[in-house]
Order: structure tokens, then C-alpha cells, then sequence
């Protein structure tokens, strides 16, 4: 690195990088993309590079033993409604249809969706719960997949966030600040341990739309960014069909000789360049050259999921067969986690029951609950459980009361940010448990309430670092996931 | 009042020993030349050590002492303050008077005030903090890791280094708080002034766990707000000890115990992996270095934790020589994964030299039995995956011998059920992890195909494909409407279509169930539409491909943003179609979108007339349709209406919406839209 001060001038101003980027010619050719701080030795050919990139990571050593070395995060976006799923409320069936008390909201700020409301009446689930396991969990008839994993997974009932709408929301989750601009936790995760896998990078996005409202919320790729953090960091979504990963292949006419040939010359004008300014982005764009190069051979092979036997798309079920689609991305979450891939985020999206909810989250939970279970059950076979963390959950839940008209087959949820359930399982966390408890009217948090800062916190520990101490300076502050808040949920590690 | 200054004489103490200090310093630096000028303030300084103590010893001579003091200590104190009082009054005595005789009493003089102070100082010290308060890091005993925690004392090993750490500063022989000492098994037994403090067998009505369980901000809460507070697990187990009797003398083995204490008292208990790590040697940073070099991933567990965790895990590398190298490594490795490296059994020959090996990954390699006789080497493997390997019954058999074992992981090897079940049967506490239950999952059932056509619309004729994304299916298919079954045709490649048809499809495929069917209606148009004119622009957000959108053979979705609906917020529409020439006409088609979650609506009426020279229109036919009475998820409906079959040139279609959401809306009465698409003419 050359003097901080100069290189934090080219990291507000990228624009140097483009102003000058057409001159000079330069010296030393590289390849190799990082070989991680922590795990060092993916690759050796290109010291220069590499070493330069190990120093731009944060950590040398894990704080903690890690538990869990990687992570798949299956985000379900829009708020799913924690009656109709996880979090069984008798009371409200005998209260069904009667006004939410004051007392109980306590001021609550509505979204503008109900908040002319002239009433709250009481909305119980549709849909019947029983306990399942040995650990006696409540699940809903929805998910009787979920239900064969109840052993497995840890409920948290008592997850609580700070946003009412989605976008702040996801993004509070992802990245630890309502406000866009802050890096992704993989990006963090990226940043602190590096890519396990020379390649492919080492936080990999996959998208699917649910049938409970198709044609919800998008969602804007700044939820996997890099933020501040080098563009090296951000996560690289894969899709489904021909292009897996977009202007990945050579264009037409382009080999793969000629292709390495401009690409050795591209890097030593980008190295010239970085020489002369000391950008860290130049390196950021050299070593995503040589990630797109090396994915041209890790990806084809990685998607071509014909090599899995018909007992497993079964298990996944149908839906698997289909590229795109939650079950799909399940799959070849597996693959990437098998591939130790860091920091897998899949998004599965249509969780907004605002209307129609009983027929909408039919559909959406019958879209995820037998490739989530499939996807614990396959990790637990090949024996990648016990170090994969995975996570199930979106960005807050849905309200006690209906949304618009209670009749008595049809109701809505409003967002709620109060309470609301996620489960994690796998690395670190301790199966078969159910931790924290809302009200009776499921309205507030009464027990163990955790934070989405906790959350973040408890993750980073398990995998193997402080969240305290894992820092990144930006105009003139040490910015972290968690901001300053964040406190290790002790009680759910195993 | 005097109380009051009585309760100052912690505070009032500091100043006496400060300025005793400052004066002896002072003295000496005096004698060199630097500092002679200090000799001056002498006189002064003194002074003000005598006012200071004498204070101090008066404050301390009213504090209310509250019996709650070990009164030998107090008296201790006292004399000892009493002697600094007296010892620097006579010290003021001797500066004063030159003589010489007095003048080599006043050195030593000084040091007898400095020692009377530093003494009562360290009683003053005991009465407040406790008198072990200072040898505390010294003795060092409540740091200590339980190897067996059995075999310990409850007392000793739990009970007292608990009271020591959260109670033993007020409640000592010094300093008894209350009129309890809870240092020694006598006075814990006596209790305070109010009787005992525990009850046998009986932790929530003993006074210690009630004040214990007190909220914090209740006066009666032990340890008093603001003190360092017992942990949940520390309560749990001094209730488990009151419970079962408040024994001092008894091991904690014989004592019967709940899941939960066990839970605790693990956490107690000095694991095998910290007294192997207490054993091990640094590794040089080099050394790691080296290896990372050729590509092996290894990191030590954490920034306290020696042991390395490596990974050659799919990496077709893999050389004997390199794994050689691992192994020398010895009791550094903790964690070794080789899976999916192309390993072959001889490799691992030297794998006993890893003696701390916890997790071994040897998954989905070419390895057989002969890789168990490497295994049983290891003594402290906890965890092994063999999984889709060749290893099969006698094998497993074979590696009983490694009694160490918590999990196993087995699946795809060659191990039968048989086996792993006599396996299990001689290794109970060992998790077999065997794959998931096949069945669970054996009906499934598979998706429909999809029916593609370049348009929903077309004119002559179009092609029709049907894919599966999936190997080994069958499509069968039928174009008159019937439902399609294994007699129906066979697709093979795509085919043409010339009429309005129905195509149906289902998907078949072995040991599946066969899927829905999946339907779709290519229609083929009416007249071609020569021009369209609308009465009002549709809003700009959903304005399509402007007026051609009705007429371009191409369906809106159910998605009304995507680029094929004319949408208008609040308002009605009149659309103009002219064919170009003079057509026979008995059939008026337009779609709509209804979205009631997204305030679409279909249009409340449509009124068609036709003309031949767009000026004098004649009233043909209207359709009313029914507002929704509830939400629902978006809906495409075509709205075909039939008219006496005429000439005519050009159609108006007057469309009517319901302009408003309904009362049953969750926002009623806010302006909603209508969404049209395409018109077919016929």
C-alpha cells in the first residue's frame, strides 16, 4: 500500500481512476486472485498481487474458534407472518375478530398502509399448529417439512427490528444500517476471512420469486454490495438459464487464449496504473478480471446440476427441477457450500401478505418448506451441517391484526417490527431449541428479546469473529456490521 | 450531623497519608542542591500533616461503626492511627529544636510516622475491602480448571469460590455486614442478625437465594445494586447445593443432579482439548507459511487456540509427499479435511503421528478398509465422515476400536443397514449419521411442461414448443381440448398451429407421478386493426406501447407492469378502432387485468357501437360486470361480447370503471384503476 492518506483519497474519488486510466504502460503481469489472509494458499503464481490483497483483510487470526465456516442465508423476503408459521397463538382464536388494545400497541408506528385504520381487529392463523420432534416445537400445517427438521433448528421467537418498510428493512438486516450504503455481511465476511475457494468468489447471491405475490417488492443488488469495502468484496449473483453469471463467457469469436492474452495485458496496465495512483479499486478490478477468468471453467460445472441423482431433485422436490426457483437455488446452494463458498445468500421473495394471506402464504410456504428441510437433511447426510450455518427469515413480521377486511376465510398482515420468528441451524447453534416468547397476542416481545444487531453479532461469532473488533475506516470513522450495538446470543450457541 | 462527618473519614483518611508522603519526600530531595529551596516549606508541610491526621483520627474516632466490624481490627486501626497522630506531632517537635541529639532522632522519627501509617492504612484497607482483599491474586484459586469434576468437593470447588468472589467483601470476619460472616463453615451456619441464612433443602425460602432472586433495585437485594452480581448458572448451583442439603464435606459425584446442573458443571470441567493445548509446542509462523505456500489451507483455530484446522479438501493435488508434510505437524492438527482429493489408502500410513486429530474428513474418496487400521491409530478422533467411500461393514466393524468416536457419518458407503446396526449396537454412544430416509420422499410429483409460443396471439400460423427442464421425461400432448394421457401424441419437436387452439400437456417419467396438466389457448386474430384511437392518454406510468398495445398480438400478463397494459387511474376511456375497410363483424373481444391488491379493477361496463363512416355510431351491445367482493390474487379475463353479425368499419368501445375501491378494500374509496389490453375484432 503506498501512503493512507493518498489511498483514502482515491477511495472517495474513483474518478481518478477513469480520468487517467488511458495512459502509461507497465510492468509486472499477475493473476492469481487473493489467496485469503486466514487461510492462506489458494495459489502462489503472482506474490505481488496477492499479498497486497491479504493485507487489504482485516483479520489475521479468528478471534474465536469458528464454529461454522460458512453460511447460507436463505432470506425470505417481504415478512413472513409469524402466525401463520412458527409462532402458535391460541388466545387469538378466542379473541379472533375483537379490537388490538391500545395498551397493547402502545404507540407502535403503523405503516401508511393501515395506519387510517379505524380498527384492529384480532386475526388468528388459518392454519393449524402441533408440536413436532423430540423438542415438542410448534409448527404450522404449512410446513410439514420443516416439521421433520424440528430437531435440527433453532426457533427464534423473539427477533425484533427497527424498520417498517421493506427496503429499509432487508437492508438493516444485510447490512446493519437502515440507510443503502454500508457493506452486505457477506461483503464483511468476505473483507475479514477472504475467499476459501481460488475459484469462485466468496459471496455468491441466487434470486427466486414466490407464488405468494409474485410480483411483489424488487429487490436492488446494493442488499449484496461491497459498500465502502474494495468491490472485491460484493457478492456475485448467479441466475438461472444460459448465462449463470452475466458477461461472464468470452463474446462471440473470442478464445480462450486470446482472452487470457488481453486479460495479462489489461492487468499490466491496470498494475502501471496502480503503481502511479495506488487505487485500491484498480486492484479490486485486476483481481475481478482473474475471478471472471477462472469462473468461466468453476461456474459451468458448478450450475450443471444434472449430475445430481433423481433422489435428491425428489427430495428438494419438483420444484428443483426448475431453474430459478427457490428449490433450485437450494440445490445449488449445496453445491456451493460444497465448493466452500463463505457466504451463500439466497433470496427468496414474495412474503408480503398485505391481502388475500391465507390463499398467498399456502403458495409461498409450499414454494420453500420442503427444499429448506431438504437442504438441512442433505447438508446433515454428507456431514456439512455441523459447519454450515444456515439462517431462514425475513425482515420483520406481520401484525396480529388484519390488514382491511377479517372475514371469515379471508384476511391481510400489515409489516411489524416488534416480533417476529426466524430458525438457524448447523454450525454452532444448538438443535431442537425454541428461544425467546411473545405475548399472548403475539404482539410484543416478553422473553429473550434479540435484536437484528444481535443477530448480525451472533453470526460473525460463529464464525470466528468479534464483531467488535472487525472494523473498516471511512471518512474518518471505524464503521463495523454492528454498528455499536450487538451482543452474542449466548444461550442459542451449542 | 456528626454522623455525617463521621461517614467522611474513608475520604478524609487520603489526605494525612498524601501530604505524610509529599513531607518525607520532600525531606530527602531537600539534601540535594536541586531541591534545597524545599527545606523552607518543611515547617509548613508539617503542619498541615499534623492538622490532616488529627481530623482524620477525629472523624474516625465519631464514624458510626454499626457492629457490623471485626472489632480487633478496628482496634488495631485505631492504635495505629493513634501512633502516626502522636509520632508526627513529636516529628513537628524535633524539627524545631536544632540540637543535634534531636536532630538524628528526626529521620528516624519520620520513618516510625511512615510506618504507623502504612499500617493503619492496610487495617483501615481490611475493615472495608475484606483482609484478603490484597492477597486475592495471589492465592488464585478461583481460576482453577476442574479436571474431574466428580471427584471435587461441592464446597470447595463450587459454593466457596463463589461466596468468595460475589460475598466474602462485606460479609468476612473483618467486615460482617448485617452480623454475617460467610467465610467459615461455623459462622456461614450462624447466619447474620436475622437467623440463618440458608434453610436445609429448602434454596428458594433460604434468606440467601431469596435476597439473591430479589429485583435489583429492592433494598433487601444481595449483592447490594452496583456489586459485581451472580451469573444464572452460579444461582442455579448454589440452589442445587441448598437443595441437597448445603453439604461442606462431599463430593460432587455422589451428589444426584439435574440435566441442567450437568450442563453447568461441564462447563466447569477442563476439557481434553485444554490440557492438550497446555502441551503444545509454538509452532513457528514460518512453518505454516511454508505449507500455505503449496496450497494447503490451514489456519489455527483462533488468536488463543494453537491447533491448526487444514483443509485439502477438493484438491486433485494431493501427493503423499504433501500429506506427509501435514503429519509431521503431530499433535498441532485438530481438524484435517481430505475429502474429494482423489486419496488413496496408503497415503494416510503415517496419520497416527496426528495424535490430537478431533474431526476427519475422508468423504467421497476411493478408500476402502484398509484406511481403519490408520483411523484406530488416532486417540482422540471425536468425529469421522466416510461418507460415499468404499469403507463397508468390516470395515466399520474394525473401527470400533476407536472408542472415542461421537459421529460418524456413513452414508453412500458400503456399509448395509445390518452393519450399521451392529456397529451401533457395540458403540451406542457413538451418532451414526446415515443419510436420510429415502422414502420420506419417494412420491414426488413432477412439473408440467411449458408451452411456448413467440406470441400469445398470432395471425397464419405459429409454432409451438413444449419443454422440460428435466432428463428423461416424456411430454405428451393434445390440441382439441381433451385431456392428454400416455395415448396421447408424443412430443417430439415443436409444431405449427393454424386455429385458435388449446394445447394441454402433461409430463411422464419413471418411478414419478405423472404432473398437472399444463394448458394454454394460442388465439388467432381477429381483423387486423388498422388504427386506434383513444379518447384520453392512459396514465404514463402503464401506457404500454401507447395505442398499438391493444392491437400488437401480444397479451398483457398478470404482472400489470410489464410493458403490454394501458392503465387508467380514476377515469373512464372510449377506444376508436378502425379496421381500414368494411368488415363483417360478430364478435368484440377486449382483455383486462384485475389486481385488488395492486386497486386494478375490470372495468364496471363496456358499451360497443359500430359505424361505417366513424361519425353516426349505432348502440350494438353492453356487458356489465360484477365488482369483486373480495381480494384476490391477479386475474386475466378476455370480456367477449357478441353483436349481431353487421358491416361495419369502425368500433367504439366505451368502457366504464368502477373509478373507486369498494368499501370492503383495505384502502376504500381510493381512486383505483383499470388495465386493458388487447381487442380482437371478428
Amino acid at each position: 500500500m503506498k501512503d493512507p492518506a493518498e489511498e483514502r483519497s482515491y477511495l472517495l474519488n474513483r474518478r481518478a481512476f477513469l480520468s487517467k486510466s488511458s495512459v502509461g504502460i507497465g510492468a509486472a503481469a499477475l493473476s492469481s486472485l487473493l489467496g485469503s489472509g486466514l487461510i492462506s494458499g489458494c495459489g502462489n503464481r503472482q506474490e505481488n498481487l496477492s499479498s497486497v490483497l491479504q493485507n487489504s483483510l482485516a483479520l489475521q487470526s479468528f478471534h474465536f474458534a469458528p464454529k461454522a465456516k460458512r453460511v447460507i442465508y436463505l432470506f425470505q423476503s417481504g415478512g413472513p407472518s409469524q402466525f401463520e408459521l412458527f409462532d402458535y397463538k391460541p388466545l387469538l382464536e378466542k379473541l379472533r375478530g375483537q379490537d388490538l388494545p391500545e395498551s397493547v400497541r402502545q404507540g407502535q408506528r403503523l405503516t401508511g398502509m393501515t395506519s387510517g385504520q379505524d380498527s384492529f381487529p384480532l386475526a388468528s392463523s388459518m392454519y393449524s399448529f402441533k408440536q413436532h420432534g423430540q423438542s415438542g416445537m410448534w409448527l404450522s400445517e404449512l410446513l410439514p417439512y420443516t416439521s421433520l427438521i424440528a430437531d435440527d433448528i433453532c426457533m427464534i421467537k423473539s427477533m425484533h427490528t427497527e424498520a417498517i418498510n421493506h427496503d429499509p428493512a432487508v437492508t438493516f438486516f444485510q447490512t446493519g444500517s437502515q440507510q443503502p450504503g454500508r457493506p452486505s455481511i457477506g461483503s464483511w465476511l468476505s473483507y475479514g476471512l477472504g475467499s476459501e475457494n481460488k475459484n469462485l468468489p466468496g459471496f455468491c447471491v441466487l434470486l427466486s420469486r414466490g407464488t405468494g405475490r409474485p410480483f411483489g417488492q424488487p429487490l436492488y443488488s446494493r442488499l449484496w454490495g461491497n459498500g465502502f469495502l474494495h468491490s472485491l468484496h460484493q457478492g456475485v449473483q448467479f441466475r438461472s438459464g444460459k448465462d449463470p453469471v452475466l458477461f461472464l463467457n468470452n463474446p462471440e469469436g473470442i478464445d480462450a487464449a486470446s482472452r487470457r492474452m488481453m486479460l495479462d495485458q489489461v492487468a499490466e496496465l491496470n498494475q502501471k496504473q496502480y503503481d502511479e495512483l495506488g487505487d485500491p479499486e484498480i486492484q479490486s478490478r485486476i483481481s475481478q478480471y482473474e475471478m471472471a477468468y477462472k469462473m468461466q471453467s468453476s461456474v459451468p460445472g458448478l450450475m450443471d446440476v444434472s449430475e445430481e441423482p433423481d433422489h435428491i431433485y425428489k427430495m428438494y422436490g419438483p420444484d428443483s427441477t426448475v431453474p430459478g426457483t427457490f428449490a433450485s437455488n437450494c440445490l445449488l446452494a449445496r453445491r456451493l457450500a460444497e465448493q466452500d463458498v463463505r457466504f451463500i445468500q439466497l433470496y427468496h421473495m414474495g412474503w408480503d401478505q398485505h391481502d388475500n394471506l391465507p390463499s398467498a402464504i399456502k403458495n409461498q410456504a409450499r414454494d420453500v418448506d420442503q427444499a429448506s428441510a431438504a437442504l438441512i437433511m442433505d447438508l446433515k447426510q454428507r456431514g456439512m451441517l455441523d459447519d454450515t450455518l444456515v439462517i431462514w427469515g425475513g425482515e420483520f413480521g406481520r401484525t396480529n391484526y388484519s390488514q382491511g377486511l377479517l372475514t371469515d376465510t379471508n384476511y391481510g398482515r400489515d409489516h411489524h417490527p416488534r416480533c417476529f420468528s426466524i430458525w438457524m441451524a448447523g454450525g454452532g447453534i444448538k438443535p431442537g431449541m425454541v428461544y425467546g416468547e411473545t405475548d399472548e397476542l403475539g404482539y410484543n416481545i416478553v422473553k429473550n428479546p434479540v435484536h437484528v444487531h444481535d443477530f448480525q453479532a451472533t453470526l460473525m461469532h460463529l464464525m470466528g469473529i468479534d464483531h467488535e473488533k472487525l472494523t473498516f475506516k471511512y471518512q474518518g470513522r471505524r464503521f463495523r456490521l454492528t454498528d455499536v450495538h450487538g451482543r452474542v446470543v449466548n444461550d442459542i450457541l451449542s | 450531623m456528626g454522623e455525617l462527618i463521621g461517614r467522611l473519614h474513608p475520604l478524609i483518611v487520603h489526605l494525612p497519608i498524601g501530604i505524610l508522603i509529599l513531607a518525607f519526600l520532600m525531606e530527602v530531595a531537600s539534601y540535594s542542591k536541586r531541591y534545597k529551596k524545599l527545606k523552607v516549606a518543611m515547617p509548613f508541610v508539617l503542619k498541615v500533616v499534623i492538622a490532616s491526621s488529627l481530623i482524620a483520627w477525629f472523624t474516625g474516632w465519631i464514624m458510626p461503626k454499626e457492629g457490623a466490624f471485626d472489632e480487633r481490627l478496628v482496634s488495631l486501626h485505631f492504635w495505629m492511627a493513634t501512633g502516626m497522630v502522636v509520632s508526627s506531632l513529636f516529628l513537628y517537635f524535633l524539627y524545631e529544636h536544632k540540637s543535634t541529639l534531636f536532630r538524628r532522632l528526626y529521620l528516624p522519627c519520620f520513618l516510625l510516622a511512615l510506618s504507623f501509617l502504612t499500617l493503619a492504612g492496610h487495617f483501615g484497607g481490611s475493615l472495608t475491602h475484606g483482609e484478603d482483599f490484597l492477597t486475592a491474586p495471589l492465592s488464585n484459586n478461583s481460576e482453577q480448571i476442574i479436571e474431574d469434576i466428580d471427584s471435587m468437593d461441592i464446597y470447595a470447588a463450587l459454593i466457596r469460590p463463589l461466596l468468595e468472589n460475589k460475598c466474602y467483601n462485606c460479609h468476612n470476619a473483618g467486615k460482617q455486614k448485617g452480623g454475617l460472616n460467610m467465610k467459615t463453615e461455623e459462622s456461614f451456619l450462624a447466619g447474620g442478625d436475622n437467623g440463618p441464612i440458608v434453610l436445609k433443602g429448602n434454596a428458594l425460602l433460604s434468606p440467601l437465594v431469596k435476597r439473591i432472586l430479589l429485583p435489583i433495585e429492592e433494598k433487601e437485594h444481595m449483592p447490594p445494586k452496583g456489586k459485581k452480581q451472580p451469573t444464572s448458572d452460579e444461582i442455579a448451583l448454589l440452589e442445587w447445593w441448598i437443595e441437597k442439603g448445603h453439604p461442606f464435606k462431599k463430593k460432587i459425584g455422589s451428589i444426584e443432579r439435574s440435566e441442567a446442573i450437568d450442563e453447568i458443571l461441564k462447563g466447569y470441567e477442563k476439557s481434553q482439548e485444554d490440557i492438550d493445548i497446555e502441551k503444545l509446542e509454538p509452532l513457528s509462523a514460518s512453518t505454516l507459511d511454508k505449507l500455505s505456500r503449496t496450497g494447503i489451507r490451514i489456519h489455527a483455530l483462533s488468536e488463543t487456540n494453537p491447533f491448526l484446522v487444514i483443509s485439502m479438501g477438493r484438491d486433485s493435488s494431493i501427493t503423499k509427499q504433501k500429506l506427509n508434510k501435514i503429519f509431521d505437524l503431530g499433535e498441532h492438527v485438530y481438524e484435517l479435511d481430505l475429502a474429494s482429493s482423489g486419496l488413496s489408502e496408503n497415503m494416510l500410513s503415517n496419520l497416527k503421528k496426528l495424535k490430537n486429530l478431533r474431526i476427519l474428513k475422508l468423504q467421497d474418496n476411493p478408500i476402502g478398509n484398509s484406511v481403519i487400521k490408520y483411523i484406530n491409530s488416532l486417540k482422540k478422533l471425536k468425529s469421522l465422515n466416510i461418507y460415499n467411500t468404499e469403507i463397508d461393514d468390516a470395515g466399520l466393524m474394525e473401527l470400533s476400536e476407536t472408542k472415542t468416536l461421537e459421529t460418524v457419518y456413513v452414508w453412500k458407503s458400503k456399509a448395509t443397514q445390518n452393519g450399521i446396526k451392529k456397529y451401533n449396537e457395540m458403540n451406542p454412544l457413538v451418532t451414526i449419521q446415515n443419510g436420510i430416509d429415502s422414502e420420506l420422499f419417494q412420491v414426488a410429483q413432477l412439473k408440467p411442461p411449458i408451452i411456448q409460443t413467440e406470441n400469445s396471439m398470432f395471425e397464419d400460423s405459429t409454432s409451438v414448443e413444449l419443454i422440460i427442464n428435466f432428463r428423461d421425461v416424456d411430454i405428451y400432448y393434445t390440441l382439441d381440448g381433451s385431456m392428454p394421457d400416455t395415448s396421447s401424441t408424443l412430443y417430439k419437436e415443436p409444431f405449427l398451429i393454424h386455429q385458435t387452439t388449446t394445447v394441454k400437456a402433461i409430463s411422464v417419467k419413471k418411478d414419478w407421478l405423472t404432473s398437472e396438466t399444463e394448458n394454454l389457448t394460442i388465439t388467432k386474430a381477429g381483423y387486423e386493426i388498422a388504427q386506434v384511437i383513444l379518447s384520453n392518454p392512459p396514465s404514463e406510468k402503464y401506457s404500454g406501447k401507447e395505442e398499438s398495445t391493444l392491437s400488437d398480438l401480444n397479451l398483457g400478463s398478470l404482472r400489470f407492469n410489464d410493458g403490454s397494459w394501458l392503465g387508467y387511474e380514476g377515469k373512464d376511456v372510449t377506444i376508436t378502432i378502425d379496421l381500414g375497410s368494411t368488415q363483417l363483424i360478430s364478435n368484440v373481444t377486449l382483455g383486462a387485468l384485475e389486481d385488488t391488491g395492486s386497486y386494478i379493477f375490470f372495468p364496471k361496463k363496456i358499451d360497443v357501437s359500430t359505424s361505417l363512416n366513424n361519425r353516426n355510431y349505432s348502440f350494438k351491445s353492453n356487458l356489465k360486470i360484477a365488482t369483486a367482493r373480495e381480494p384476490h390474487p391477479a386475474e386475466y379475463r378476455s370480456f367477449s361480447m357478441q353483436i349481431d353479425k353487421h358491416e361495419a368499419r369502425y368500433i367504439q368501445l366505451n368502457i366504464k370503471g368502477t373509478l373507486k375501491n369498494p368499501e370492503w378494500h383495505p384502502a376504500p374509496g381510493a381512486k383505483n384503476w383499470i388495465f386493458i389490453d388487447e381487442v380482437i375484432i371478428n
